[in-house]
Order: C-alpha cells, then sequence, then structure tokens
C-alpha cells in the first residue's frame, strides 16, 4: 500500500477496524490443544497495531507481512517477526505464505484493509484460503464499504470524491459493496462465518455538509434515509469485517455475468389455506386459459395439514405438463396472512409479482394486459381494473362448489388515483402486477404487523416509488363472500382492521411522500375545492397536523377495549332509533371540526361512561 | 324415450367420449391452448377409470381451413393417444346447429357427446364432473359451469336442476342426441340451438343439470365502461332472430309479437333486419311447428328463458 500522503498507522482502538478485527478473532479462534504458540499472520499488517493484543490475548505468535518497510521497521523495533513481501500470482503468493509460516502450525490470519488496494487481490485470497486449509486456520479480513450512504446519496446526484485516505482512499482499486465482497471471498473459497462491521453514521465522505443529501435536516435526506435504509441494511457500515474459513469455491467468478436472467414475465402468487380446493381449481382453469402464458404459479400453502397438503398437490399434479412445469408449492407453517405474501415474493423469478389468492378468477387477459403496460412503462406499478361479484359455496349433487350470487359490479375506477389511495383503497390486489425491484433492490416488504389491509399498504408503498401504470381493461373478478364462509373479512374483528389502518396512517405521515408528476395541480385543485366549502379563508399552517392527530385520535377510541366491550350497548341503542355506528371509511373525508366532534361525542356517550371502569384497570388516559 | 338406456355409459373404463367443436375463423393459438387442455383432461380421465377411448371431433365452417395440414400432424403425433383428432373442413358456414348436427353424423362413435366451443379450457377433471350426474336416472344434459362470467340462470343449488343448458360445454348422451334428431338446426343458426335443445331433453322426460363443480374457461370480455356484456353485430342479429323463433316454437304468440313490434319500433340496424327476416319467414311458412301449447316447458321469465340470479 503506497500512499506519498498518509502512513497509515491507525493506533488500536476497541471500535475500529482493529477493535472489530481481534473481538471477532476471539470469537472464532479454536481453542490449541498443542504445546507451543500457533502463528497469527497478519497480511498487509501495515504498523501492525494488533500485534500486541494478539500475543497477549490469545498468546499467538504475530507475523507480520508488508510491502511497506516503514511499517516492519517499526514491528521489529517492537519485537515482532515480521517479513517484506510483494503479492502477484497465485502460486508465488502461496508460496511466499507458506515459506512465512513453515512448519509451524497457523491459527489465524488477519487481513485488513488491504485486499482494496491489491491489483491481484482475486490471486491473494485464494493464496490465503489455501494456505489456511490444511490448518483449519480463521481469517478475519475487513474492507471499506463503498455502498456507505455517504457516498451513494452523493453518487446519486453525480459527486464522487477520492481522499487521500478512508472510503474513498485514492489509492484503492477495487470497490467493495456487500453482496461484491461476498461474491469475491466465496470465489476464492472463503466462507463467512461471522461478522463485526465498524459503523459510521458519519464517516469521511460526509462532506460538504452544505450537500443537500447529505445534511441531516433536509427532506431530501430524510427520503434517502427512508428508502436506504430498507434497500440495505448496510448503509452506516463503513468497513465490513468478516470471518472467514476456507473451503471450496462456491462462485464461478468474483463478478457478475453481464448477461440479463431469462425470467418469466409474471409471477402469480397464489395464497391457500387448502379449505377451499374448488376455488384452487377455478384459478388453475383461468391460468391455464391465459393468452400471453410467460409466467410461473407459486402456490403458498399456508399452514396445511397433511390431507390438505395432498390435496393441494394433486390438484396442481393435474395441471397440463406445460403449466405443471411452471407450478411451485410453497410450504409456510408460521406467521399471519401477510407473511405467505414475502415468503412467496423470496421465491418469485417473475419480472413482476402478482397475486391471486385462491378465491378470485381472471379473465383470459389478465397478463396480457399487464405485459401491454409494462411494455409502455417499464418498471412501474401495473394496475388493470377488477370487478366485485359476490359468492358462496354450494353443495351441488354431493360435490363442492362456488356459486355466484350477485352481478359483476365496477366498484372499483378505471384508473389509479394515488390521492384516493392515501386515504382509502380501492385497489383490489387481484388487479395489480407488482415489478421486482421494490422487494428485491429496495427491500420493499410485506408489512408482517397488518393482520388485515396488508396489500393495500403494500400498493401504496410501492406506488410511491416507482409509480402506477393504469389500464381501463377489466381484467379480474374480485370475489366476496356472501355467506359465512372464512374469509379475511369475517376472520378479522372490526376493531383489527381499525388498528390496522391506523398504523397505516401512521407510517405514510412518517416519511416524504414521492409524488409523481401532476400532483402539485391536483393538490391545488383539491385546496381550492376545499377552500370554496370553507368560507372563512385559507387554510392555517398546522392544520394539517391537527386534523392528522384529530383522526388517529378517533381511530384510537374507536380501537380501543371500551368501545368494543360496549358495541352490544350502542346496538340495542340503534334499535330504538340511536345514529348507525361510525364508519371507518368516512373518517377520512371529515374536517379537523368533525372529527373532534366525532371524539367529544364518543368520550361522552353513555357506552363511553359505562367502560369507565375499564380504564380505569388499564390505565387508560384518553 | 327409454331413459333406462342411459344408464348404461357412466364412467366405466370401456364408455367413449366424443368432443365436438366448431370451428368458424378461429384463432389456431386459441384452439391449440384449449386442445393442450383437453389432452391433460383426457389422460386423467382415463387413467381414473372415467372413460376408455376419447374423440376431439372438429367440423370447420371457414372458408379456407383454420387448422393448416402442419398443425394436425404436429398435434396428431403429440396427442396420438389418448385423444384421437378427428377434424373436417366443411367449407360453408352452416352455423352451430347443423355444424354439430352433421360432425355427429359423420360417425356414429360415442357414448356421449360433449359440446363445447373450441375455444373453451377445460378444467383438468372435467369429464369426471360432467359424467357424474348421469350416476342417477333421467339425466339427459349436463352442463359445465363458465369461468370467469359465470351463466346468471338459476339453478337448483342441491340438485343442480336447471331449465336449460348452454352448449359452450355441455354432456349429452349418444341416445338422447339421436333420439332428438339433434339440434334444430332448420330453425337456429347460431343462437337458442343449446335453450330448444334443452327444452326438448325436458319434454322428453329427462332432467337439464347445471353441475358448478365442472369448471372451464371460456374468455369473455367486460366494457370498461360499466362492465356490460357487449354484443357482436351478428350477437344482436342472431340472437333478436332466435328470441322470435324461440317464441314462435314453444307456443308464445304474445311474444312473438310483443318482440316483433320491439324490434321493428325501437330496434337497432340489425334487430330490424332481424324482424324482416323473422316476417320472411313467416309469409314463407318457413317456420317450425308450435309445440308444448299448455307451457310445461317453455319458461319464457320476462326476455329471458329462465329466472336469472342476477343482471348480467
Amino acid at each position: 500500500m503506497l500512499n506519498d500522503h498518509v502512513s497509515y498507522d491507525n493506533a488500536f482502538e476497541h471500535d475500529n477496524v482493529y477493535g472489530h478485527a481481534v473481538e471477532l478473532l476471539g470469537r472464532h479462534l479454536q481453542p490449541s490443544q498443542e504445546e507451543g504458540a500457533k502463528v497469527h499472520l497478519d497480511v498487509g499488517c501495515g504498523f501492525g497495531r494488533i500485534a500486541e493484543v494478539v500475543r497477549d490475548r490469545f498468546q499467538l505468535h504475530y507475523v507480520g507481512i508488508d510491502a511497506n518497510e516503514a511499517g516492519l521497521e517499526s514491528l521489529r523495533d517492537r519485537g515482532f517477526e515480521c517479513h517484506r513481501g510483494f503479492f502477484e500470482d497465485f502460486e508465488n503468493t502461496l508460496a511466499l505464505l507458506r515459506g512465512f509460516v513453515g512448519s509451524r502450525q497457523l491459527a489465524s490470519v488477519t487481513f485488513l484493509d488491504t485486499l482494496e488496494h491489491l491489483p491481484h487481490g482475486d490471486a491473494m485470497l485464494r493464496a490465503i484460503a489455501a494456505l489456511m486449509q490444511p490448518h483449519s486456520a480463521i481469517l478475519i479480513a475487513s474492507v471499506p464499504n463503498v455502498t456507505h450512504r455517504d457516498i451513494g446519496s452523493k453518487l446519486a446526484l453525480g459527486r464522487w470524491d477520492y481522499t487521500p485516505d478512508g472510503l474513498l482512499d485514492h489509492t484503492h482499486v477495487r470497490l467493495f459493496s456487500e453482496a461484491s465482497l461476498q461474491r469475491t471471498m466465496r470465489a476464492a473459497g472463503l466462507h463467512q462465518v461471522g461478522g463485526l462491521d465498524v459503523e459510521k453514521a458519519i464517516s469521511d465522505q460526509h462532506f460538504p455538509q452544505t450537500h443537500p443529501a447529505l445534511a441531516s435536516g433536509t427532506t431530501l435526506r430524510e427520503l434517502f434515509d427512508h428508502l436506504g435504509s430498507r434497500a440495505s441494511r448496510v448503509t452506516k457500515v463503513n468497513q465490513f469485517v468478516r470471518a472467514y474459513l476456507s473451503g471450496p469455491a462456491a462462485e464461478p467468478t468474483a463478478f457478475l455475468a453481464t448477461t440479463q436472467e431469462k425470467r418469466p414475465f409474471l409471477s402469480v402468487l397464489t395464497r391457500t389455506q387448502g379449505t377451499r380446493p374448488e376455488c384452487l381449481v377455478e384459478v388453475q382453469t383461468c391460468l391455464a386459459g391465459q393468452t400471453d402464458s410467460d409466467f410461473e404459479w407459486i402456490v403458498v400453502g399456508h399452514k396445511l395439514n397433511t390431507k390438505r397438503q395432498k390435496q393441494i398437490e394433486r390438484i396442481l399434479d393435474a395441471a397440463p405438463e406445460a403449466l405443471r412445469r411452471r407450478t411451485k408449492l410453497v410450504l409456510v407453517d408460521s406467521g399471519n396472512r401477510t407473511h405467505p405474501l414475502n415468503r412467496g415474493f423470496e421465491v418469485a423469478s417473475g419480472e413482476y409479482v402478482s397475486i391471486l389468492d385462491d378465491d378470485d378468477i381472471v379473465f383470459g387477459h389478465w397478463i396480457e394486459t399487464f405485459r401491454e403496460l409494462s411494455t409502455k412503462h417499464p418498471g412501474r406499478l401495473l394496475r388493470a381494473v377488477s370487478v366485485r361479484q359476490n359468492i358462496e359455496r354450494v353443495q351441488t349433487g354431493g360435490r363442492a362448489a362456488i356459486r355466484a350470487v350477485e352481478t359483476l359490479e365496477k366498484l372499483y375506477p378505471s384508473s389509479f388515483d394515488l390521492f384516493e389511495h392515501l386515504r382509502v383503497n380501492s385497489t383490489p390486489p387481484v388487479s395489480v402486477a407488482f415489478p421486482r425491484g421494490p422487494f428485491f433492490d429496495l427491500g420493499i416488504h410485506f408489512d408482517e404487523q397488518l393482520t388485515t389491509t396488508e396489500d393495500w399498504d403494500y400498493i401504496l408503498r410501492v406506488a410511491l416509488v416507482v409509480g402506477v401504470a393504469s389500464s381501463e381493461k377489466i381484467t379480474s373478478v374480485y370475489h366476496w363472500w356472501d355467506d359465512n364462509h372464512q374469509s379475511s373479512r369475517t376472520d378479522h374483528a372490526q376493531t383489527e382492521w381499525q388498528q390496522n389502518h391506523a398504523w397505516i396512517f401512521q407510517k405514510q405521515d412518517s416519511a416524504p411522500l414521492l409524488l409523481p408528476a401532476g400532483s402539485s395541480r391536483l393538490i391545488r385543485q383539491l385546496l381550492d375545492e376545499r377552500d370554496e366549502r370553507t368560507p372563512c379563508g385559507s387554510f392555517q399552517a398546522g392544520d394539517a397536523r391537527d386534523w392528522s392527530h384529530a383522526l388517529s385520535e378517533v381511530l384510537m377510541l374507536l380501537a380501543s377495549t371500551s368501545w368494543q366491550l360496549t358495541k352490544p350497548l350502542r346496538l340495542a341503542s340503534r334499535l330504538c332509533g340511536a345514529p348507525s355506528e361510525i364508519k371507518l371509511q368516512q373518517l377520512p373525508m371529515l374536517t379537523t371540526q368533525q372529527l373532534r366532534d366525532i371524539g367529544d361525542t364518543i368520550r361522552h356517550s353513555r357506552s363511553w361512561q359505562f367502560s369507565a371502569p375499564v380504564r380505569r384497570l388499564k390505565g387508560f388516559k384518553g | 324415450m327409454n331413459v333406462q338406456t342411459l344408464q348404461g355409459p357412466y364412467r366405466k373404463p370401456n364408455t367413449h367420449l366424443r368432443i365436438q367443436s366448431i370451428l368458424y375463423l378461429n384463432d389456431q393459438v386459441d384452439v391449440e391452448r384449449s386442445i393442450q387442455n383437453i389432452h391433460r383432461a383426457c389422460e386423467l380421465a382415463i387413467s381414473d377409470g372415467c372413460c376408455g377411448r376419447i374423440t376431439l371431433a372438429y367440423g370447420d365452417c371457414s372458408p379456407s381451413p383454420v387448422l393448416d395440414d402442419k398443425f394436425l400432424k404436429e398435434w396428431g403425433e403429440k396427442f396420438a393417444l389418448p385423444l384421437n383428432l378427428d377434424y373436417h373442413h366443411f367449407g360453408e358456414n352452416l352455423g352451430s346447429a347443423a355444424g354439430h348436427n352433421r360432425l355427429a353424423g359423420l360417425s356414429q362413435d360415442g357414448d356421449f357427446l360433449l359440446i363445447e366451443n373450441p375455444d373453451v379450457v377445460p378444467s383438468p377433471r372435467l369429464f369426471e364432473a360432467l359424467l357424474e350426474p348421469f350416476r342417477l336416472p333421467n339425466v339427459g344434459m349436463v352442463e359445465a359451469k363458465q369461468l370467469p362470467i359465470e351463466h346468471p340462470k338459476d339453478y337448483n343449488k342441491a340438485t343442480g336442476e336447471t331449465d336449460w343448458a348452454t352448449t359452450a360445454c355441455a354432456m349429452i348422451p349418444r341416445a338422447v342426441f339421436d333420439e332428438l334428431g339433434g339440434f334444430d338446426s332448420r330453425s337456429f343458426f347460431l343462437y337458442c340451438d343449446d335453450v330448444d335443445f334443452s327444452w326438448l331433453v325436458r319434454e322428453a322426460g329427462l332432467k337439464v343439470i347445471f353441475q358448478p363443480s365442472a369448471t372451464v374457461f371460456h374468455d369473455k370480455r367486460l366494457s370498461s365502461q360499466n362492465a356490460g356484456w357487449q354484443p357482436t353485430n351478428a350477437e344482436r342479429y342472431y340472437s333478436a332472430e332466435a328470441s322470435m323463433i324461440m317464441a314462435h316454437k314453444w307456443s308464445r304468440a304474445d311474444l312473438v309479437q310483443k318482440y316483433l313490434k320491439m324490434y321493428q319500433a325501437h330496434g337497432d340496424d340489425f334487430q330490424r333486419k332481424a324482424a324482416e327476416a323473422f316476417v320472411k319467414r313467416m309469409d314463407e311458412n318457413n317456420l317450425p311447428e308450435p309445440r308444448d301449447p299448455k307451457h310445461r316447458i317453455g319458461t319464457f321469465t320476462g326476455d329471458l328463458y329462465t329466472q336469472h340470479r342476477y343482471k348480467l
């Protein structure tokens, strides 16, 4: 590491790369059963500032290796064995390293902040792996993280700053993300067994401090952090510090092939609990009739017992070979109804993923329409139109079947209205196809805290990042169970739906919104319409916050145990002519004052007074 | 009719099923998709012991063949067993009723005829589900449920009994088909031949069954504006013509007059032309003999041929 500007003589600190490397070494070092000190090889040792700790803490014989004489002199002066070495091809490097170890037992190797400086780093890694293998030695390696948010935020906006040392040391010849490091190591036969990365929320690349993508108070920074924190768990990692064992190479190369992987256009995800096999047959038949057959079918069986699993397998096996080849059954035994969606997405290989639950059905141009939209607007959330139809389960001639009981209703709008979706969902999941990018590249997963409305939440979160392409075509039928048949509408109490709504609203308000072009005009229109209805004049600053607060208050009251426990009382009152129950869907359309009035009405209601003891027991503050 | 003969062939390893479809300017890709799924349904039906032999017969009414030689050779080889492909290019547009009659007349094979549209995609165990009701006596016709738009006509939830069956996909014992002389092709060209046939089945003392567990995919499209049905011009013409003939044949002179006046006074171009054609047939005494004078069978409900569960 020849750098005329810095010496790299950094002190050992418990919270820097040296401290983390030694801590990690301690976790993975095997206790020696043999007499005499084993060797610890510090490749690219620099000034060897870990030497004393390695010797004293682990009773290892420290050996430093570097090309820079200044560091080696320091080590010699401190009484440590060290060697000068230049590393080029695999054979010479391995011979050199073996020569340094000689007949001694090798316990461990450190290779700290060195790999990024080496033009022949891959050969070096393979040589280290080969050296380690007969000794079952452990390697601790570290490299700077080029995906640190300070670098990424600036690069996204066209700025890239080399510095004398640090994350973008001007002498670096290789740059590493977490994934590229892992691939590089696996290609050399080094398998990660642990890690203790060094995190720095503010790195040496945090300049200029006035850059809008860096300054902590800006909306842009908030947006980057909001997206970045899901996309990667290492945005604040300064250096990856990882432990490895030697084994066979697990990747063909350290780099990715540039050719695009062939994917099906669509992954169709069907959740089933196996309770209505006749519905699954209908889904299967609709898929067999698609005009565009470039799809795979992932059936996620959730908490299936053996009998139901066999029944589903029999149905899937009955498909024509062309469909059978493209069908996967994924078994999920845990979690709520949202969990199977994440598991299904994880195994989906399609460019887009669509949710076709086992009680919905689709028209022949369902996939064809998604493809048309994707051709015009690649990468967007694709949205066609669903019609709703009520169904019931029947036993006709002794065979279970589904019977439509009402007409096909066009209840959902022909195009996607983002603003409308901020307050209520008007897009059944079967009518959309999600691009794979948000899930796989941005880490936007289904929120498993939600036990209902998980589809609305996900649609909104994806739509706000990638935008939406809409088609007016009706391509699916969203079924509602007309009888007491089990469905998400009957499985979950009203209070649970309300709590989930409140959580979604809270999440919406916790991050900046990325709105598509044209949104400003729509907002102006909405404000103009509101001003026409409210003659008192302009909206005051803070009103939005007040409204949001009033809405949250009402939602909390409606979801409270007190309100739920006293529901029978209100039912009795309504039978005597009292006003009907407050409908959740109406709330977002009310003014702040109307929401406050509802809150007051609830608090002054007889049922609220009646349930006062419950609140006292629970320490309720409302 | 000796209905006892109908109980013989139900679900036996030697039962021969003949599937019939009439082609008219269809897209070969749609037919191919259908055949692929029919083939799988055949494999399962035979391995499950529902039947022993299945023939898929096409009568092509298009000016030039929809299925070319290359297609027939490839698919014939691919599906040699257990599905026999039997293709006939008629070279003239016979309509569905006459087309099916001619196709059925080309071979006396088959214990059952499955009349279906050529673009229908069957569910894998369709045949088993359609044959099932024939375990009971007096069943003359069994209809499959269409997806994604289920037909709204009413049926008995417990038994499946209904007033009429569409022939988008319906199973008929060969004996019943022959005994009734097939479809009334002299009266009907494209529409209502199935309603009329169903009523003939019931008139013969047999039941028409809707089997909702027997599903087929029959691609339809809805209007983006109102999710309604958008009939083509041909559909408007032939359904208007058929409605008047049905009313005449099943002794509802009041409805004949009602429809005639309605089409003449308020109909679109196609319905007016249909009214003209009907008057001409009347003048030429070219209409079927009216039957069911006491209206035991013909169930006209409003403008429909039976009670519907909901509006489509």
